[in-house]
């Protein structure tokens, strides 16, 4: 029988990556839209089937944010969270959203651009690279974690 | 003061008996779902005041607030409060007898599947938003009355074939209520972006449409997302119920 309350390495990451997806997207949503209104609600030019795969993704990453944090709820409820997986994974998962929303969404599916300016590529490169940085980071922090679990 | 005041009040008032019937008979009910069907119940008398329902009438982003508050955030609170539970709680048992034959029509089933919960909140969404309907609405006060009755029961039933508490035979799995609450979370944030993007209803001032849209959208999620959160909740815990049942096995 597995122990109930030993720390669950790959559970944790797991929950962990889902979060940081989900508040990565957050904080582009109230950033970029809400504040500094770089991006728009809709783009003028979108058509309904952008504008339906803008929806669909927006929801998928609401439902990451809310699962990973119950995920994390439960598994600190139960002892199982591996605490020095944590941050880790909420890294990796901004970073690789981060990197996600910059490729994918702005350039391969052109849902909506960082920001509507003449030279867009300096600000394509700055969020990209940002998200790499943040995707590091996370890696970072899992070796780190895991080196700390290898010597006790 | 009208009728929505007057039945919500009386709904909260029967529920707060409830709870008070059980706790002099030894029993227990929680003091939080009490005060969460209250509160809801608040909230809808509120949504629906007469000075609220004149801005509604009379601006789009007022009909939104509306919508959200007694179709998506009140239900919420009404549905989890689990007053069917309750009432079973304090009726003879034959109640509880007639509720599971009840819930047993076909009919009924039909109406309590999530998939045709779904159709009637969010469909009856797409049919007020995308036709003429809304202007039709807003010269009929029948039909606005209708309507916002519509609203209440459509996001209660939505509420309860999802996630609610309340027993009934024949519930479908989580996976599948998980599956249709996420499709009518893209259903209802895409049909916001429409709104604003082809000025949908197109009878209204765009400003109005592009604004009730936004709030729409935002708002309308984080009702979703406590959706979404009871429903993985319910998920883990199940989970970890069989895993105990196995270990004991």
């Amino acid at each position: 029988m597995r122990d109930e309350r030993r720390p669950r390495v790959s559970a944790t990451l797991l929950a962990a990556i889902l979060l940081g997806i989900g508040f990565m997207a957050a904080i582009d949503e109230i950033i970029f839209h809400q504040l500094l209104a770089w991006h728009h609600f809709v783009d003028v030019g979108s058509s309904a089937l952008a504008l339906a795969s803008d929806g669909l993704l927006h929801t998928l990453e609401l439902v990451l944010l809310v699962v990973g944090g119950a995920l994390l709820v439960r598994l600190n409820e139960t002892g199982q969270l591996a605490r020095g997986y944590l941050s880790a994974g909420v890294l990796l998962g901004m970073g690789g959203f981060q990197l996600f929303d910059g490729i994918v969404n702005h350039k391969i599916l052109g849902l909506h651009q960082v920001r509507y300016v003449e030279n867009v590529l300096l600000y394509d490169i700055v969020w990209n690279a940002f998200g790499l940085i943040v995707l590091m980071g996370g890696y970072g922090l899992l070796r780190r974690a895991q080196r700390g679990v290898a010597r006790s | 003061m009208n009728a929505f005041t007057l039945i919500f009040s009386s709904l909260a008032v029967l529920y707060s008996w409830g709870w008070w019937h059980l706790r002099r008979h030894g029993r227990q009910w929680p003091l939080w779902r009490t005060l969460l069907f209250c509160s809801a119940a608040f909230l809808v008398i509120i949504a629906l005041s007469p000075p609220l329902m004149h801005w509604s009438h009379h601006d789009f982003r007022g009909h939104m607030v509306i919508h959200l508050v007694a179709g998506m955030i009140a239900p919420l609170g009404l549905v989890m409060a689990a007053p069917i539970s309750l009432a079973l709680k304090c009726l003879p048992s034959t109640w509880g007898r007639a509720w599971v034959w009840l819930m047993s029509w076909p009919l009924v089933r039909f109406l309590s599947h999530p998939i045709t919960a779904t159709l009637i909140n969010i469909g009856g969404m797409y049919a007020l938003y995308l036709t003429d309907f809304y202007s039709y609405m807003l010269h009929s006060s029948g039909v606005a009355w209708w309507l916002h009755w519509h609203f209440i029961i459509a996001g209660c039933l939505f509420t309860w074939a999802i996630a609610g508490p309340d027993p009934a035979p024949n519930r479908p799995s989580l996976a599948l209520r998980f599956g249709v609450l996420f499709l009518s979370m893209v259903a209802h944030a895409t049909l916001a972006k429409w709104m604003y993007r082809y000025h949908f209803p197109s009878s209204l001032p765009l400003e109005q449409v592009q604004q009730g849209a936004e709030i729409m959208f935002y708002a309308g999620e984080l009702a979703e997302a406590c959706l979404v959160y009871l429903l993985v909740r319910q998920w883990l815990l199940s989970r970890d119920v069989m895993q105990l049942k196995r270990i004991s096995d």
